[in-house]
């Protein structure tokens, strides 16, 4: 007793709303920011594979079905990146968020399931320092600029699924997507003769969004899944004005785990979403490029029903938004394990990321490390 | 596998210790990895956004200076000081020598001044102590005084060091000084002219700077063994002003700045609101032509200080009281005899504008010290056709929705 409630607050402490927010990347400030990814941390150690199938996702509501009791889970993730643009090298960047977190479990005699679930859908966490000079009053003036944004684009879903056999589930699920962003523009002069700035606003977005999916078990060795979602435009609203909208993405997933052995489970993964349909939006807003983008993610799985599972996963992905006409492209390989305790009531899982990103003039490489802890009560 | 639960709990708080660091503060590599947002600075001379602009007169008069400003005879704002001693007591009150006896005759007197600054470069200094009637006040002009500064009236000259930049001066005058000193009540009265080797200026200190002139007064008592004693005690000045010769009037349309008593000039700002409310601004330069050369004691320097109001009721409007940052700002320094363009930054003043909308937007012109010195500048009004009054700034646009 006193060890679940040693773990309930470590629980809500790791939960503070004001850090649910994901990992920076230099691709942050392009479009409505970097994407996120709703998924927990086994699949993440499983190169996203498994979010169509994964109850401990926010992919495929049909995949609430897995709860089979009360379950909470809240990820922490941080990142240690370094990027090259034009010339430019910038290393030791390190940040730490909770992007993800779910609770879920089933209804009490009936074969309905929920889950209610925070999720990252767009990071927008930068903090640049330029330098510049500008003709003042006749005179060259040293000028140094910070421009940062913190906060997000997030997704807050509930999902319902109903268990019409032991080997067919389906779900739907409805998405709030929200969040806000605080922007400091902090302008410096080289000349005392004029006054530093600094200027503050603050852009809230909205928007919902609906998905649908199902899964099912033909046989005891393989699982598939399959979801849809299609989100509504995303409005940007500063100072209780829409200054402006972006059309989101209609997202298909599917995945597939096939048991190699009663121990040896492989899992394959696929998602398309349709992001050029923002590309008006996000060209007018920023100037960037949209595409539709792929990601297709692998992993396999030891030790899947021992103590301590290990897990390894390769995943490629391209990003949405990229300031050339040439398109991000993401490879992360991934490695993590997991690990019960308080006689199975609670585990510890984390993942090793290495993410390789490249395209747009930039060259991203980072590491990605995601630890969550789940309890069930 | 079994598993230490110590190694659980350090790994759950390792995890948690990770998530407390953060450093993403990265150069940025603009365009291609720069937010959209450009934020672009802009450049205005505005000519026609200060009117309604007047100047008044009598804010400080000289005798409620915190100097007497002094220049040398001949010069084309010749002033003189003028100083009334509070009377003496007909015996010497408690608490000096020789209280309690009886007075038995006038034996000497001293007067103190004090010197708060000089002409620098200025030899030969000579502070000349006339006699004036015990009627002097504060109305007396220069012209009143006038014929009582002759030699025939000269009690004391005292030699001012050249190595002198401020302290005290001391002169010995004779019982004699005051021929009428007993019928005036035992009241006294001096004038101070200055003589040097060349054109210069002198400031004297006054009650409100507490350095007063003082008056000391040296008498023979009867002691009580029936012997003549010593006795002394000293009064400082119930009247300390200064008068001079008046520059001329300033034109109607020109705003006067300084001079005794003391003159302002208000300052009323219609700025786009494009400006004012909707941008930063980061430089505001407050651009005045003189209407002549300066005013003033030769060879001296004044500042000219622009100062925000609280409210705007004319010229009794309150001046918004200067904080330890804003105490040395909105000031610019005049020479006498200069009529260059005078430019005050006035960036401190103009930025509150658009945070607090019941600030007036409006602006007093004083010189600093005021009342103190002669010195006075005459601006081109809103009113002039040559000359008026303007603004330059230096801004940068609000994003919307910008809070602060």
């Amino acid at each position: 007793m006193k060890r679940r409630a040693l773990a309930l607050l470590a629980l809500a402490a790791a939960f503070s709303p004001a850090d649910l927010e994901a990992q920076a990347s230099v691709y942050s400030v392009l479009g409505i920011g970097f994407p996120g990814r709703a998924v927990g941390v086994r699949a993440r150690s499983l190169g996203g594979a498994i979010e169509a199938l994964d109850p401990g996702s926010a992919v495929n509501p049909a995949a609430v079905a897995g709860f089979r009791a009360l379950r909470a889970v809240v990820t922490t993730g941080s990142t240690f990146r370094r990027y090259e643009t034009d010339g430019l090298a910038v290393e030791g960047l390190r940040d730490t968020r909770f992007p993800f977190a779910v609770i879920g479990g089933p209804v009490a005699r009936t074969p309905v399931s929920f889950a209610a679930s925070y999720a990252l859908y767009a990071d927008r966490t930068f903090d640049l320092q330029t330098g510049d000079t500008l003709t003042l009053r006749g005179a060259t003036v040293p000028v140094g600029d910070q421009i940062s944004s913190d906060g997000a684009v997030t997704d807050l879903r509930g999902a319902l699924a109903w268990v019409v056999s032991r080997s067919l589930q389906v779900g739907a699920g409805v998405h709030i997507i929200s969040g806000s962003t605080r922007e400091v523009f902090d302008r410096a002069f080289g000349d005392t003769n004029y006054t530093r700035v600094r200027q503050q606003t603050e852009t809230g977005f909205s928007a919902v969004g609906f998905s649908a999916g199902v899964t099912a078990a033909p046989t005891p060795w393989l699982r598939l899944g399959a979801a849809v979602r299609t989100d509504t435009r995303l409005a940007e609203t500063r100072g209780g004005l829409v200054i402006g909208r972006v059309n989101l993405p209609t997202t298909v997933s599917g995945g597939v785990i096939l048991g190699l052995t009663p121990t040896v489970r492989w899992s394959l993964g696929v998602t398309w979403r349709s992001w050029s349909t923002a590309a008006d939006d996000v060209a007018a807003h920023s100037g960037a490029s949209a595409f539709d983008t792929w990601e297709v993610g692998s992993g396999i799985e030891l030790g899947a029903t021992s103590r301590i599972p290990l897990r390894a996963g390769f995943r490629y992905a391209e990003l949405p938004f990229s300031p050339t006409s040439e398109q991000v492209r993401e490879i992360d390989l991934a490695a993590g394990a997991g690990v019960p305790f308080a006689g199975n009531r609670a585990a510890f899982e984390f993942a090793v990321e290495r993410q390789l990103r490249d395209g747009g003039g930039a060259t991203e490489r980072a590491w990605f490390l995601s630890f969550s802890l789940w309890l069930r009560p | 596998m079994w598993v230490s639960r110590r190694y659980i709990w350090c790994g759950l708080i390792i995890a948690l210790a990770v998530a407390c660091q953060e450093s993403i503060t990265a150069p940025g590599a603009c365009p291609d990895y720069c937010p959209p947002s450009r934020v672009d600075v802009f450049d205005s001379i505005l000519k026609s956004s200060i009117d309604r602009d007047s100047s008044f007169r009598g804010y400080v008069p000289a005798h409620a200076a915190e100097g007497l400003q002094l220049t040398t005879q001949g010069s084309s704002l010749e002033s003189r000081a003028v100083l009334r001693f509070f009377r003496f007591p007909e015996e010497l009150t408690q608490g000096v020598v020789g209280a309690g006896d009886s007075i038995v005759g006038l034996d000497s007197l001293r007067l103190d001044v004090a010197v708060r600054r000089r002409s620098p470069d200025v030899l030969g200094m000579e502070l000349v102590v006339h006699r004036l009637p015990v009627s002097v006040d504060s109305q007396t002009t220069y012209a009143d005084v006038v014929p009582f500064f002759h030699d025939s009236t000269i009690i004391a000259t005292l030699a001012v060091p050249d190595t002198l930049a401020s302290g005290k001066l001391s002169a010995r005058l004779d019982a004699s000084a005051f021929p009428t000193f007993e019928s005036d009540s035992l009241r006294a009265a001096v004038g101070v002219a200055l003589r040097a080797d060349s054109a210069g200026f002198l400031e004297l200190g006054t009650l409100e700077s507490d350095l007063p002139a003082v008056l000391n007064r040296f008498v023979k008592v009867d002691s009580a063994g029936g012997e003549t004693a010593e006795g002394t005690d000293a009064r400082p000045t119930e009247l300390d002003s200064y008068v001079a010769l008046a520059p001329p009037s300033p034109g109607p349309d020109a705003l006067a700045v300084g001079g005794i008593p003391s003159a302002r000039a208000i300052l009323r700002f219609d700025m786009p609101r494009a400006i004012v409310d909707s941008s930063d601004v980061v430089r505001a330069t407050l651009i005045l032509v003189p209407d002549g050369a300066a005013y003033g004691a030769p060879g001296d320097t004044f500042s000219v200080r622009a100062e925000g109001l609280t409210a705007d009721f004319g010229p009794k409007s309150p001046l918004v009281p200067p904080t330890a940052e804003t105490i040395a700002l909105g000031a610019a320094r005049v020479g006498v005899g200069a009529s260059d363009t005078v430019r005050i930054d006035i960036t401190h003043l103009v930025r509150p504008w658009r945070v607090d909308t019941l600030l007036a937007r409006s602006l007093m012109l004083r010189i600093v010290p005021e009342g103190a010195i002669l010195g006075e500048i005459r601006f081109g009004s809103s009113r002039a056709a040559i000359g008026a009054p303007a603004i330059r700034v230096t801004y940068m646009p609000l994003f919307p929705g910008v809070s602060q």
